[in-house]
Formats: structure tokens, sequence, C-alpha cells
């Protein structure tokens, strides 16, 4: 092969390489996320601060305080959201928290949320919860904006909307500031409406996707909120705590769950970001090479 | 200044309202209430139709001016003590603000239920007139009438038994076998919700090829654009984590983990840029609000 045969052979070769089809790059990613959510790696986890900060105010909270859990996912965002509130749910049950949920960002919502936390309420730890004993539904509320400030202002005359003003739940709690927290998971700009409105009644906590991360870090930084749990890897965080403070290794917590989705779908994510990271590389590598192969010739 | 002693009477039960209480709602003259609002709304809306159209726009900002400015006097009005030592904020009639705050998010979350039937109504004006004219792709109006019609059937179906099995008429056992419970499931859970999942992961195929082919190292910005967002990526997969874990925290070294740069560039460089683009967001904001309330945005209130 002569000189100028190779030249053109490499060029084609990183010709290639800067625009390939991106066919084959979704049948990649398919082949690695599908392979990684049936056969998951267990990866080891160095656990975020900020889901410590959440993690270790809620593990500190006595039995029968209450907290509102603002449930604002649905499926669209479960890969990241259901890791966190299954995770959530675990850490209340556990603790005998007692805790009010509601919604106000998708009527789907509540409903999304009743089945996760049915399922874990019947898991070995999770205490036998009942609803309107130990936790309580309020369901939607359209008008997220009024109802957050109707909450600031008369928590029992807003939920008494929804007939849960007299539930067991509710006894002890005549303003917001007799909760012990208000934990938005969420993945829309739900938890502005709380930053503008709460009046430092109660601590925030937020569980929220990874891409709404950098929006709410200063908030986290001013002490505005409690903890922040970020996307996929907040789940698994949640997880790596609860497996710390109930190891499986101890008798008293063998039957417990303690990983779930948040670990099942960390190691699918991981590849696929790994991927993307290549990926970029490899286009920016073969830039440089055929910018370089240009000047040469 | 917002803590002046006001020595406002907090009114029992109040300006804003009846107290709560068990007792049936027609012995309030609830039944009255709610049959002269109707009217009224009615005869409001009977004479906003004959308003000359010049007379139009004035009303509408008055309203869309009165209810901004409900939410603005939440910060600006005075707060003081009543003789219990309550806090409150004097507002009409001697009342406190706070008591009108429930009433006006009712009379929201009414007119946001109204804005629901009025969305419904419209959907389908559309879809039923191209069904039946049978037009260009009349069949995905029928999909979605139909989809509709039975997501409300098993919806209300299920609702119903919720209601039973809260009244303890029936177990929940015996609820999640009938068809109601089942076709719930089949069609929210099953159907809908794998729909919304599946739609939304195809979003990971558009950011890799995106990635790909845009993210290109064309100038310093972009290099420096680039590094940091691999160096944040990096830090929130533990694969990477894994890589500088052995780094003690607490010592010099430990600046060189990944998810010590990470937090770094997220804390002392995002936080404080993302501050300032709110602080102008802020201020944008506040600007187009107060143009909406005057009336002088175009486009937004009645034209």
């Amino acid at each position: 092969m002569t000189n100028a045969e190779e030249t053109k052979a490499e060029s084609r070769f990183w010709l290639t390489l800067q625009a390939l089809d991106r066919r084959w790059l979704y049948l990649i990613l398919v082949l690695i996320v599908s392979w990684l959510v049936l056969q998951p790696i267990e990866a080891p986890n160095v656990v975020s601060t900020r889901s410590e900060a959440l993690y270790d105010y809620l593990s500190g909270l006595d039995e029968g305080d209450v907290v509102l859990v603002e449930s604002n996912w649905t499926n669209s965002t479960r890969g990241e959201s259901r890791g966190q509130f299954q995770a959530l749910m675990r850490l209340l049950m556990r603790k005998k928290i007692k805790f009010v949920i509601t919604a106000i960002a998708d009527p789907q919502a509540p409903n999304i949320a009743r089945e996760v936390i049915e399922s874990i309420a019947k898991e070995p730890g999770s205490n036998n919860y009942q609803e309107n004993v130990d936790w309580v539904m309020a369901g939607y509320f359209p008008n997220g904006e009024n109802h957050v400030m109707s909450m600031v202002n008369d928590v029992r005359k807003e939920l008494a909307t929804k007939g849960i003003e007299d539930s067991p739940v509710m006894e002890g709690i005549n303003d917001l500031s007799d909760m012990k927290a208000i934990i938005n998971v969420t993945a829309s700009a739900t938890i502005l409406i709380w930053y503008e409105r709460i009046r430092n009644k109660a601590p925030i906590g937020l569980m929220c996707t990874a891409v709404m991360s950098a929006e709410n870090i200063p908030y986290f930084v001013a002490g505005q909120l409690e903890g922040l749990v970020i996307g996929a890897k907040g789940g698994f965080d949640f997880e790596t705590l609860l497996a710390e403070e109930f190891p499986d290794t101890n008798p008293e917590f063998s039957e417990y769950t303690n990983f779930e989705s948040g670990r099942r779908y960390m190691s699918p994510l991981a590849f696929a970001l790994m991927l993307l990271v290549l990926s970029v590389v490899a286009g920016n590598v073969a830039m440089y090479m055929l910018r370089r192969g240009g000047e040469r010739s | 200044m917002n803590w002046l002693i006001a020595q406002v009477e907090s009114p029992e039960p109040g300006f804003w309202g009846l107290p709560h209480t068990d007792a049936p709602l027609l012995t309030q003259g609830f039944f009255w209430a709610i049959v002269g609002s109707l009217v009224g709304m009615v005869v409001v809306i009977f004479f906003l139709a004959r308003v000359p159209s010049n007379f139009r726009r004035p009303i509408a900002v008055a309203f869309v001016f009165l209810a901004g400015m409900f939410y603005v006097l939440e910060w600006v009005l005075p707060r003081g003590k009543d003789m219990s030592g309550e806090t409150v904020i004097p507002f009409l009639f001697g009342s406190n603000y706070e008591d009108a705050v429930p009433v006006v998010a009712n009379l929201s979350q009414i007119i946001f239920g109204l804005l629901l039937a009025l969305g419904i109504l419209s959907i389908f004006r559309v879809h039923f007139g191209r069904l039946f004219r049978l037009e260009k792709d009349w069949f995905f109006s029928f999909v979605l009438l139909g989809s509709m019609a039975v997501m409300i059937v098993f919806g209300l179906m299920n609702w119903s038994l919720d209601q039973a099995v809260a009244r303890e008429a029936i177990t929940s056992e015996q609820a999640s076998r009938t068809i109601a419970a089942q076709g719930f499931q089949f069609v929210f859970f099953d159907m809908l919700q794998n729909l919304d999942a599946a739609m939304f992961s195809l979003i990971a195929f558009f950011i890799l090829s995106a990635a790909y082919r845009a993210f290109r190292i064309k100038s310093i910005e972009a290099t420096i654009m680039m590094a940091t967002a691999l160096v944040v990526l990096m830090s929130f997969i533990p694969i990477f984590l894994a890589i500088t874990n052995w780094l003690p925290a607490d010592q010099f070294v430990g600046n060189f983990r990944v998810d010590t740069i990470g937090d770094w560039i997220l804390d002392t460089i995002n936080a404080p840029a993302l501050r300032a683009i709110d602080l102008g967001l802020g201020l944008g904001i506040l600007a187009m609000a107060i143009r909406i309330m005057l009336g002088l945005e175009r486009g937004v209130s009645v034209d």
C-alpha cells in the first residue's frame, strides 16, 4: 500500500468515525442497557454528602413524627424517581414516621405513589403501614401555587378540602410548622413554589431528576434545602445508606429489602453515560485527526 | 415595619368563611349560596356579553390586576399580633389576610376545574367534528376519543370502589377482584404508565445522538465546557468514583477525588452562576408581571 493510499484509508476511517450512522449508536445503547437491566453489575457506591444530609435528617426524626411528601413524579421519570421514592418510603416506614402524600404536578402521581407505598408496606420491616392510620393520601391539587400558599397559611383548612384533616395522621398538626419536613419527590419545577412560599415553617428536602440538579444546588449550598437527592445516583445513595443502617448481615434485618430500583437502574445508567462520554471523545478525536490530515496534505 | 403591633382582632368565624362543622351543609345556607352564585355568574356573563367590545379589555385588565394584587399583598401588608399573640395580616373589613387565602385558593381550584372542562370541550369539538365528517386521520381522533372514554369510565369506577373501601362497605381484597379495579389496572398501570415511560426513554437516544454530533471542541470555551461536563458526569457514575475513592477525603490529595472535583464545580462555579441567572430571571418576571397586571402586555389579556 502506497503512502497516498494509506493516508486515504486513514482519513476514510476517521471520516466514518466522525459521521457514524446514529443507528449504530442506538443499537449499542439498546444492547448495553438491555443487558445491564437483566444482569446488573454491583458497583461500589460513594454516597453524596447531599443525599446523606437528607437521610441523616429523616433518620434522626422521632417515631410518630409527621412529614409531608409531595409526590410529583410519574412513570416518565421512573428510572430516577421510583428508586428515590421507594427508598424514602422504606426509611419512613422503618422509622415509624407518619406521612401525608400530596401531588401538584400531575393527576397520575397519587396513583403511582399509592402503588409503591402499598407494595413496600407489605415488606418485612415496614411495620405493616396502614392507609389512614400511618399515612394518608391527600391526592392531587390542580393549582400548585395556591395549594402551597394555603398549606403554609392553614394546613388543616387546605387538607379539609380532601376530608383528611381528622385522620389519625393529622393528630397534633395544626400548622405546617408541626410537620417535621416537606419532602418533594419531583420531576418538574414544583419545588420553586415551596422556596417562595414556605416562610421557614418546615425544613425542605428535595429528590429530583439529574437534569434539575444544577438549578437546585444553590439552595442546598445556601441551607434552604435540608438535603438534596439527585437522579438515579441519589436513589442508589439512599439505598446504600439504608443498607448501612439495616445491614442484611444482622439477623434482625436479614429479611429487609434495601436495594431495588436505585441499584438496578444504576449500572445501565452508568454504562449509558460512559457510552455518551466515549462517543463525544470519539467524535472529537476523529475531527482532530481529520484536521491534522488536512493540514499535512 | 412588617411586624407592627396592629392590635387587630382575629375575627371568628370572620369575613372570609364559615366555621368548619360536620353539620349538614343545607342548614348553613350553603345550598342557597351555591344557587345564588350560579345565578350571579349567569347574570354577570350575560351582561359581560353585552358590554361594548372597547370596554371588555378594561374589565378584563381590572380583574387581572385585582387577582395579581392579592398575591402581591402578602409581601407588602404589615403584620401584627392579635390579642392572643397570633400573627395576623390586617386585610379587608378588619379580617385577617391569611383567612382569605384558602377562599381564594378554592376559587382558583374551581377555575382550574372549569379550564379542564373547557379543554375537554375543545377536544370533543375538534375530534368529533373530524370523526363525523370522516376527514383525514379520522381514525386517530376515534382512538383518542375512545381511549379518553375508557380511561374516564374505569377511572370513575375505580374511584367509587376506593370510596366503598374507605366506607368499609367492601374489603380492598374484594375490590381488587372486580372488573373495575382490574380494568383500571390494565388501562392505567399496564398501558398508560408503560407508554409514558417508553416515550420518555426515547430522550436517551436523542441525547446520545446530539452529544456525539454537536459536542465538538472548536474553541477554548468549548474545551472548558466539555472538560467540566465530563468531570461532573463522571462524578455521578459510581464506577468513575471508585477510581479515586481510595484517596483520603480529609487530606490534601482528597481534593483530586472525582466526587470532590465534581462537587467543587457544582457548588463553587455552578451555584453563583445560577444565582446570577435567577436574579436576572426574577427581575424579568417581575417586569413582565407588572406589564400583565397593568394591561400593557398585548396578547395576554383580552385584545
